[in-house]
C-alpha cells in the first residue's frame, strides 16, 4: 500500500502553480470562467479532461524530487535572509516583504518536513516487509 | 513558486498601501508650508493605483500608477505679517484637507490590514493542507 503511495509523491514532484492548474483537469486559465464553471466544472458543461502535465513528471526520477525541494527551501530561506538584511540595514522599510518572505520560508520548510516523514514511513514498511 | 497563495498579490498591495500611507503621512506633515521649491505653496499629492500583470498564470497584483499633486487651490489667508505674504497681505495656504487625510489614512489602513488577513488566512490553508499528510 506504501509502494503506490511512493509514487504518487514523484508525480506530485513539479508543484508548480501551473501544474496544479494542470492537475485540476485541463480547464482554461481560470480568469476566463465565471465562479460557478470553476466550482463545478462538470455540471457547467466544460469538458474535464485528464491533466497533460502528470505523465512528463511521472516519469522524473525520485531521488531528484527530494533535492528539488530541498534546493527550492533553500532559495526561498536565501530570499528570506537577504529580506531581513535589508530591512535591518535600513536599506527598505518594507516590513511585510521581509514577513512574507520568512513566512514563506517556514512554510516551504514545513513542506519539506513532511515529505522526510512519508519517506522515512514507507521505508520502514518495505523494511518491516517479510522476506 | 509560491506555497502561500497569492502572496505576490498580497505582498504588492502591501507596498502600495504603504505608499498611500506615505503620502498621506506627507500630505499632513505640510499642511501648512507655504513655500515649496517649486514656489508657491505646497499642494497636496494623491496617488492613484493601477493593476499590473504580476505572473505568468495572469494574476494581476496592484501598483502606484503615479503620484500626481491635487491641483485646486488652496484657501488665501490675510496675514500681512507672515513672510510669504503677497502685495496684499494674503498668504496662499496648502489645499491640505485633515478631515480628508484622516479618512485616506484610515482607509489605507484598513486596506493594509485586510492585505495580511488574505496572507494570514492563505498560510493558515497552507498548514492545514501540510497537516494531511500527518
Amino acid at each position: 500500500m506504501m509502494i503506490p503511495s511512493v509514487s504518487a509523491l514523484a508525480g506530485m514532484a513539479p508543484m508548480t502553480a501551473d501544474a496544479l492548474q494542470v492537475v485540476g483537469g485541463g480547464l482554461p486559465p481560470a480568469a476566463t470562467l465565471s465562479a460557478r464553471e470553476v466550482e463545478f466544472p462538470r455540471a457547467a458543461g466544460l469538458a474535464v479532461t485528464p491533466s497533460v502535465g502528470v505523465a512528463p513528471a511521472a516519469t522524473a526520477p525520485f531521488d531528484h524530487v527530494l533535492g528539488r525541494l530541498v534546493s527550492e527551501v533553500d532559495a526561498k530561506l536565501q530570499t528570506a535572509e537577504v529580506e531581513k538584511k535589508k530591512v535591518m540595514l535600513g536599506e527598505s522599510d518594507n516590513l511585510h516583504q521581509a514577513m512574507l518572505a520568512v513566512g514563506e520560508a517556514g512554510t516551504a520548510f514545513s513542506f519539506l518536513v513532511e515529505v522526510r516523514n512519508k519517506l522515512v514511513e514507507s521505508y520502514q514498511e518495505i523494511m518491516r516487509m517479510q522476506v | 513558486m509560491n506555497f502561500i497563495t497569492g502572496i505576490n498579490l498580497s505582498a504588492s498591495a502591501l507596498d502600495a498601501e504603504k505608499a498611500r500611507l506615505e503620502i498621506v503621512s506627507q500630505n499632513v506633515a505640510n499642511a501648512q508650508t507655504t513655500r515649496t521649491p517649486e514656489g508657491g505653496a505646497y499642494q497636496r499629492q494623491t496617488v492613484a493605483f493601477e493593476s499590473f500583470l504580476a505572473g505568468a498564470d495572469a494574476s494581476q497584483g496592484v501598483r502606484v500608477a503615479r503620484v500626481a499633486p491635487d491641483t485646486a487651490p488652496g484657501p488665501r489667508v490675510h496675514n500681512p505679517g507672515h513672510p510669504d505674504a503677497d502685495a496684499n497681505g494674503m498668504v496662499a495656504m496648502p489645499n491640505v484637507n485633515l478631515a480628508f487625510e484622516m479618512v485616506d489614512l484610515i482607509s489605507a489602513s484598513r486596506a493594509y490590514e485586510a492585505n495580511l488577513a488574505v496572507v494570514r488566512h492563505a498560510r493558515q490553508m497552507a498548514a492545514k493542507a501540510l497537516s494531511i499528510g500527518k
